[in-house]
């Protein structure tokens, strides 16, 4: 956020000459996407945030309680477990689909049919979560699904009752284990890019000095790639916070409530609880960590930019 | 919200361009029931009643998008609801429609009984005509009762032992679930029922706890079922859609019986079985012989609006629902046991069922999902689910029901 | 990994050691890659397949038995059936209009903030942004209500002017990335030939985002189709509501699909956004770039 536009480009000198009429300009360029997103997304955003101070129930006209809802968000016992399976979420989905993405990449750098892998891998990134949902809601079931029939022919026979959805945590690593095979693609593409735009010579460099096989790509690569990673990794994490639709698909939050992310238990509050006072505060608890999360994110963008 | 009109002109004249609807529609959270909706609408349209279906994919908004409404002239005309403590929400906020006069004159032609009409009584007005009366029945696997060399039980001992018999053939006896949440108060309202309604009756309005020794004694009955091995893994799907549980292991000969709302029917044969020849219907005996039958029943309200804008045609539509004439289609369609006396219903299972009712005269007995509060029974089948996927947490999940229990019924003094 | 490149010989012996090491590598890459990725679909095939089955087979049978008959058509075309039909083009309009017009106004706004300046452009930037931080969640209950009110709810119109703007502030985010490594030179000359901010825009620059906006359209199509909250909360009718509800709406006990319908909708749901993918994906990497990394 240090970097601003101007100053870094050559000056206009015309600019100078500009009328009234042309410095209003850019303005009318601005408007339109500028009044859709306040009237359709930062308008909801700040009713929400007054509805955080209230008792709404979609129902009756709602009063203001003050920090009613908040007090009650801190000593609900959902709350923490839902938070805690937030941040689960947030640092596996940071550590899984970014790791295995980078160590493919890796592998699959001038390899054999690397293009047509790469395209494989990618292809359940283009599924609605909804729909890898649906899949593995399929394969996870614990009667007649495939992994416990698998498990069971490779004589496993004591995990080939896993109630994989029903147990937690299990539950919510299923789950993570489905969204890493869905992610791990577009992340691999990130670092596919990364590793092309790698300037070659420090590369040759280490070739010629004899750096081979695992020693090459963890000596030259890896700080080589810091970048890549860290924004992909910020990426991730603010994904990780967002997940809903895989998490409502398989498993509701449930069993118990067990594997709840706050996205899920403000949804319950909202829409089927119709406590909208609290599921508003949530919204506004998840919202101030996702900026949080933002932030970092775009100042390593803009960053890089400043350097272009 | 109101300033945004004066900024919002392009989207005020694209808004109105959109027509108003012109045929009146029926909102509910049934998919699968959607189309028949529409179909009886399509028979009233003869008659000036016409209307059609509109389905919502998911509960929850469906819940939202009808709350929210309410209070507006765009207020849905007619809707499907539930009853209870669900609906009394909904009667508070005074905007429902009075339909007594409709019941009075259908109730004077002796086409309905007066039981019926309690479940949607409120202050003694009437706000709902009946969508759906479900009585919840034993659906069995006549196949897998042949094998094992058995009968649809009379008494609570043959029903144990009918049990052993299919467990020692490698048949799970009833199905249980936690999948989609709610089906976890099934056994646990069964089971209470059949052993001492009376205290459910009092559990459900506060004037029982769920630590009470009778309460105990039934999570006790469910372990042991569980520990013998007579129930599938919670974890057991209840739909047949998606993951297919229940129905699917039904089907397969692997589970011998199921125990759900008589809607359940129209799930069965979706899985390719035959009503009548291929599975049965039974109700739940009592555990004390000699008391008197007991079944649960679940009434679905259809609702009109006060504030909607077609409500005289609403009501004409209403009055054309209650009819023989259209009740014979939906009940039919639906595979439902009829509510309106002079309707018969062909699914021979559906029969079955109407004449045991006929015959036993079974004490009715509300859900537990209407006939508890929200607050309680909402969290309350979180605990039921959790006691469910894990039995040793019995003590702790009675505690829990109380504290919920305990929690609603002192806001109310 | 030697074995690998078993038979193999290099077709110029007289390379040194090095390259044919290097020769080996790729190879044992390769079949590497291979087994991962037969893993990695291995899910999709054994769930897809049972889409061939029929309601009878599926039933009586387990799930990962190879299925007997050949039943696809008549899965997809119940699927089709049960709504799909219309969801699919309800979300393909949807897909088109939306991301089109989301594309066209964020490439406006940063055209106005990079190329002519705007003064304190960054902030500007931000507002738009700001629109993709906060979780979706957020804008339900509101926008609902709104929607109501205005005569908007379960419409076209309504549809699409949301996924308008939700689309916005990403495709403003690679935009404004792809205007500023443009060189300004160009820019200058056009100006100085007589051409306004509009035809500057609209001629010169229009032209040459070819490529980022068509990995936008493939990124934001692809968003808008996969879509599942907004089309649940916003829309109720047939013509109206897009394929992920439907979809949605088909899982569960009263949706009454069973399981091979259920699969072989799943597969029609997929289709668009895969085949979107491997037409453009010539693009792909170049957009990803800027979309993700912003150099």
């Amino acid at each position: 956020m240090t970097v601003t536009q101007q100053g870094r480009t050559p000056a206009r000198r015309a600019s100078a000459r500009r009328s009234t009429a042309a410095s209003l300009a850019p303005y009318l360029f601005v408007l339109p996407a500028v009044f859709f997103v306040a009237v359709f997304l930062l308008a909801p955003m700040l009713y929400t945030f007054w509805q955080s101070f209230t008792d709404a129930d979609g129902l009756r006209t709602p009063n203001l309680v003050g920090l009613r809802n908040y007090a009650e968000l801190l000593t609900s016992s959902n709350f923490t477990l839902s938070l805690r399976n937030t941040l689960i979420w947030v640092v596996a989905s940071v550590v899984l689909p970014v790791g295995l993405a980078f160590a493919l990449a890796l592998a699959l750098e001038r390899v054999v049919g690397g293009n047509f892998f790469r395209t494989a891998l990618y292809l359940p990134s283009t599924l609605a979560a909804a729909a890898a949902g649906v899949l593995f809601s399929f394969i996870f079931d614990p009667t007649s699904g495939v992994l416990n029939a698998a498990l069971g022919a490779l004589g496993f026979s004591s995990l080939s009752q896993t109630e994989w959805l029903f147990r937690s945590p299990l539950n919510t690593w299923s789950m993570i284990a489905t969204y890493t095979w869905q992610s791990v693609g577009a992340n691999l593409m990130i670092f596919l890019i990364g590793l092309q735009s790698l300037p070659r010579e420090p590369l040759e460099a280490a070739k010629i000095d004899g750096a081979s096989g695992l020693k090459f790509p963890r000596l030259i690569t890896l700080p080589l790639m810091t970048p890549y990673v860290t924004i992909a990794a910020l990426m991730a994490a603010v994904n990780g916070f967002k997940v809903f639709d895989l998490i409502w698909v398989m498993t509701q939050g449930g069993p118990a409530r067990s594997s709840e992310t706050l996205a899920v238990t403000m949804y319950r509050e909202g829409f089927i609880l119709f406590h909208q006072g609290v599921s508003a505060a949530i919204a506004v608890v998840i919202s101030l960590i996702a900026l949080a999360f933002s932030y970092f994110y775009l100042r390593n963008v803009m960053d890089k930019e400043s350097h272009v | 919200m109101i300033k945004l009109t004066k900024s919002f002109p392009l989207v005020l004249t694209l808004a109105l361009s959109v027509a108003a609807a012109q045929t009146l529609e029926l909102y509910n959270d049934k998919p699968d029931w959607n189309n028949n909706y529409t179909k009886v609408g399509d028979l009233g349209a003869k008659s000036g009643a016409g209307f059609k279906g509109v389905t919502f994919a998911d509960p929850s908004t469906y819940q939202a998008a009808v709350r929210t409404s309410l209070s507006t002239s765009k207020a849905p005309a007619m809707f499907t609801w539930w009853s209870g403590y669900r609906m009394k929400d909904l009667v508070e906020s005074g905007t429902l429609q009075d339909l007594t006069p409709i019941w009075q004159k259908y109730q004077k032609a002796g086409e309905y009984g007066s039981d019926l009409a309690k479940a949607f009584t409120f202050d003694g007005k009437i706000y709902a005509l009946p969508n759906n009366v479900a009585y919840w029945a034993v659906f069995y696997n006549k196949k897998a009762y042949k094998d094992a060399g058995i009968t649809p039980p009379t008494t609570w001992a043959q029903l144990e032992s009918n049990n052993a018999k299919l467990k020692a053939r490698g048949v799970t006896a009833f199905g249980q679930s936690v999948e989609d949440r709610w089906p976890a108060f099934i056994w646990f309202e069964e089971f209470l029922t059949r052993q001492d309604p009376d205290l459910y009756e009092r559990l459900m309005v506060g004037k029982a706890k769920y630590t009470d020794p009778g309460v105990t004694k039934v999570f006790t009955t469910w372990k042991g079922w569980m520990d013998k091995g007579y129930f599938t893994p919670a974890s057991t799907g209840f739909g047949s859609g998606g993951t297919n549980g229940m129905a699917k292991l039904f089907a397969q000969g692997k589970l011998a019986n199921i125990l759900a709302g008589d809607w359940y029917t129209a799930t069965i044969a979706g899985t390719g079985m035959k009503p009548g020849d291929d599975y049965g219907v039974f109700i739940l005996p009592t555990m004390n012989a000699k008391a008197r039958p007991v079944i649960i029943y679940e009434a679905s309200p259809l609702i009109v609006s006060k504030n909607a804008a077609n409500k005289a045609q609403a009501l004409k539509v209403a009055d054309f629902w209650m009819s023989a004439k259209a009740q014979t289609l939906w009940s039919n369609l639906q595979s439902f046991t009829p509510v309106n006396n002079e309707v018969t219903v062909d699914n021979p299972v559906t029969k079955e069922l109407t004449s045991a009712l006929s015959k036993s005269k079974p004490r009715l007995i509300n859900r537990i999902w209407e006939a508890t509060p929200t607050e309680i029974i909402e969290p309350g089948v979180d605990e039921l689910s959790k006691f469910m996927l894990d039995p040793s947490t019995q003590t702790q999940v009675q505690a829990n029901l109380q504290k919920l229990a305990d929690a609603y019924w002192s806001k109310q003094k | 990994m030697t074995t690998a490149s078993g038979g193999f010989t290099p077709p110029n012996a007289g390379k040194s050691a090095r390259a044919r090491k290097e020769r080996t590598r790729m190879v044992a890459g390769g079949v590497l890659g291979g087994i991962i990725c037969v893993f990695w679909l291995l899910p999709l095939l054994l769930v897809f397949m049972n889409a061939f089955k029929d309601k009878r087979e599926y039933n009586m049978g387990e799930s990962w038995q190879l299925p007997q008959g050949f039943h696809l058509w008549e899965n997809l075309q119940n699927a089709w059936g049960q709504g799909l039909g219309s969801g699919f083009f309800n979300s393909l309009s949807y897909g088109l209009v939306g991301s089109a017009g989301a594309i066209l106004l964020a490439s406006l706004a940063a055209f106005g903030i990079v190329r002519l300046k705007l003064p304190r452009g960054l902030w500007w930037f931000l507002l738009i942004y700001s629109g993709t931080i906060f979780p979706f969640q957020v804008y339900l209950i509101p926008l609902f209500k709104a929607y109501t009110s205005f005569g908007l709810y379960d419409t076209w119109v309504g549809m699409v002017l949301f996924y308008i703007a939700i689309c916005i502030p990403f495709c403003t985010f690679v935009m404004r990335g792809f205007f500023i490594s443009m060189p300004w030179d160009f820019q200058e000359a056009a100006r100085l030939d007589g051409c306004n901010d509009w035809m500057i825009f609209w001629k010169i620059m229009l032209p040459l985002t070819r490529a980022p906006m068509l990995v936008l359209l493939l990124f934001q199509f692809t968003w808008i189709w996969n879509d599942l909250l907004f089309g649940l909360v916003l829309s109720k009718s047939d013509n109206v509501r897009p394929i992920m509800p439907t979809l949605a709406g088909m899982q569960g006990l009263y949706a009454g699909s069973d399981g091979p319908t259920l699969i072989a909708a799943v597969m029609i749901a997929s289709l668009p956004t895969l085949l979107l993918f491997l037409l453009l994906r010539p693009y792909f990497m170049q957009g990803l770039r800027l979309s993700s990394v912003g150099d």
